[in-house]
């Protein structure tokens, strides 16, 4: 671990500084965008079919909720329980009212709009829409645990010494909404908040890779390093001459495909030993592995929702500095040197910065 | 201008963030522990593994009692991890009353957006997997002015099931519901039939269509295949066809309004 004199001594001070530091809530306010996105893009696509999918008359009604309540079932991975979509029995207008409704409190949250209020209702909405039997998808869950991490630091941010009016103290800080956040002569005020649910959720996203790592090792496919072959060749697309026209090369698909298999766990098994390393490889392998497994579960699984959690799950590791750098190389000032919004000093080298 | 560096927080509030981040990633961790594992080879073939007492005893008190209100009781074993997915798909024909056909509907919808025709895949998913027939213990005698009840079962059919097409190919079986008493299944073969959860699902699903189609009896198509085993491309040899199932479930007649 990188120290410098800066970094705190002592368990005690580091578990605080780990965790209850203010911290520039860039990072934070980044995730809150993306996770946003994310939302939108998952509800979005249900747009004309919000009935048949979410209504209690559409695929699954009330028979079919009170049956999955009673026993469950393999199309079952999310625990039900309550929902505002209930509300809205047999009457269609005011299912379409609650899903656009929805749609405009993800899409005011994504732009830091009234963050006190929308993460809280984000988080509803998220919840509501998951409870559903007839197409409830595992993936979803990880949804829930974005949308709660959001929810937990938009509430508390600002309440003690943020400098917030009455009016910030009540729907949150004006400085959450994208105009404000990259605003270099008037940055945000520092905040644990941010901080706290930022370091929550790179562990919990660190346990979910971990523990979703050591399942795989519990099946036969993935020990043989054949895991990969199955979405290669679908059943339902793949016939018998397809497979014969790949003999000649089999070999060759085997070895790449348990070789690819075998660094996907590789990768998922050594995510706490580079994630919170801040020079340039572990930083490639962090987002490079993000981006790949993005591009593989869409690619290869056909899944919507692993690959761009993946993606911000990694993305949260970053820290405001390398953000800064990036955003600033983005935008094209890079000559301008990059300073650390919290100590105030120049970053010249991203390895170099204080934790944070 | 850089903020002036805020002051540290309260040490009552350290103390009161840390016994919540110990607890709230603890629950997560117990949940993750107490998981079950496999599946293994037993002497009784597969099964899977309990996990730890004391983590299963743990997590799944934090889970009823404050995970589950999170919605967070997952235990990050996905499904998903077995990649050796069957496909299935289906097929509702909806009917007015005279048996004219009104509409076909086919689920996943190959025209649908990306993100429907996913959640489209899971309806279809409900309905699998069969569950196997237990052979039937002593001939069971009703109860006087009772019948016994008959048991739906698959039974593989070789003619054509009227009022369906039916793709004419040697490595399609053909499935339909049968009801027989339960001494009466045939115990000279494997026996199956639909789950209950498959049976709401599909009543479900046609309940719904019929509805919004105005259609007064409908029949579900199911179809099924095995996934490619990779053996085949190890030891280059491939069958020279995949095997199908093709299941038609029971005619469903829509209530009358």
């Amino acid at each position: 671990m990188l120290r410098n004199a800066e970094s705190p001594v002592g368990f005690s001070s580091r578990w605080t500084d780990f965790w209850f530091r203010a911290a520039d809530p860039l990072p934070y306010g980044l995730m809150r965008i993306f996770c946003g996105l994310l939302f939108l893009a998952w509800l979005l696509p249900f747009a004309g079919r919000h009935d048949e999918f979410f209504g209690m008359e559409g695929w699954f009604g009330r028979e079919g909720y009170l049956q999955a309540m009673r026993e469950g079932g393999p199309g079952t991975p999310v625990p039900l329980g309550w929902s505002i979509l209930y509300l809205a029995e047999g009457n269609p207008g005011l299912l379409s009212l609650l899903y656009w409704g929805s749609l405009g409190i993800l899409a005011a949250f994504a732009a830091g709009v009234a963050t006190r209020i929308t993460s809280v209702l984000t988080w509803v909405v998220v919840v509501s829409f998951t409870a559903n039997p007839a197409i409830s998808f595992e993936g979803d869950f990880l949804l829930t645990i974005l949308a709660f991490y959001m929810m937990v630091g938009h509430v508390l941010q600002g309440f003690l010494h943020g400098g917030l009016t009455p009016l910030e103290m009540a729907i949150g800080p004006m400085s959450n909404m994208p105009h404000r956040m990259f605003d270099r002569d008037h940055p945000p005020a520092p905040s644990v908040a941010a901080n706290l649910s930022m370091r929550m959720l790179q562990i919990h996203f660190a346990i979910i890779v971990l523990a979703t790592g050591l399942h795989k090792l519990q099946l036969g496919r993935w020990w043989a390093g054949m895991a990969f072959f199955f979405p290669m060749f679908p059943p339902e697309k793949t016939t018998p001459s397809d497979l014969q026209a790949l003999f000649g090369n089999a070999p060759l698909i085997l070895f790449t495909l348990s070789l690819a298999q075998y660094m996907t766990l590789a990768w998922q098994f050594g995510l706490p030993f580079f994630a919170w390393k801040r020079s340039f490889w572990p930083r490639a392998l962090l987002i490079g592995g993000g981006l790949i497994g993005w591009i593989g579960n869409v690619w290869l699984f056909s899944i919507p929702i692993f690959g761009p959690f993946w993606m911000i799950g990694c993305l949260s590791l970053l820290t405001a500095d390398e953000w800064h750098a990036i955003i600033e190389k983005i935008a094209g000032t890079a000559a301008e040197p990059v300073k650390s919004r919290v100590t105030g000093k120049p970053v010249t080298d991203i390895a170099a910065v204080p934790r944070g | 201008m850089p903020p002036t560096a805020p002051r540290p927080l309260p040490r009552w509030l350290v103390i009161l963030g840390s016994i919540f981040v110990v607890g709230h990633l603890g629950a997560i961790v117990f949940l993750v522990l107490g998981a079950q594992s496999g599946p293994w080879p037993t002497p009784f073939g597969e099964s899977n593994a309990s996990g730890p007492y004391f983590a299963q005893t743990i997590g799944s008190y934090l889970s009823d009692n404050y995970l589950r209100h999170l919605r967070m009781t997952h235990n990050y074993h996905f499904v998903s991890n077995r990649t050796d997915e069957e496909y299935v798909a289906f097929d509702v024909i909806l009917k007015d009353a005279n048996g004219r056909e009104i509409k076909k509907v086919s689920i996943p919808d190959p025209d649908a957006n990306f993100w429907v025709r996913h959640r489209q895949k899971i309806l279809a998913r409900n309905l699998v997997p069969d569950v196997p027939v237990a052979p039937a213990g002593a001939e069971k005698i009703a109860a006087p002015g009772k019948k016994l009840l008959k048991i739906p079962f698959w039974e593989p059919v070789e003619e054509k099931k009227e009022g369906v097409p039916l793709p004419n190919q040697p490595s399609i079986t053909k499935l339909v519901i049968r009801r027989e008493i339960e001494h009466l299944i045939p115990r000279d073969r494997p026996v199956s039939k639909v789950s209950d959860w498959s049976m709401v699902a599909a009543e479900e699903y046609q309940r719904f269509l019929c509805e919004k189609n105005g259609a007064a009896k409908s029949d579900l198509i199911r179809y099924y295949r095995q996934p490619i085993l990779p053996e085949y491309l190890a030891i280059r040899q491939a069958p020279n066809s995949f095997p199908e199932i093709v299941s038609y479930f029971e005619e469903y007649r829509a209530p009358q309004r």
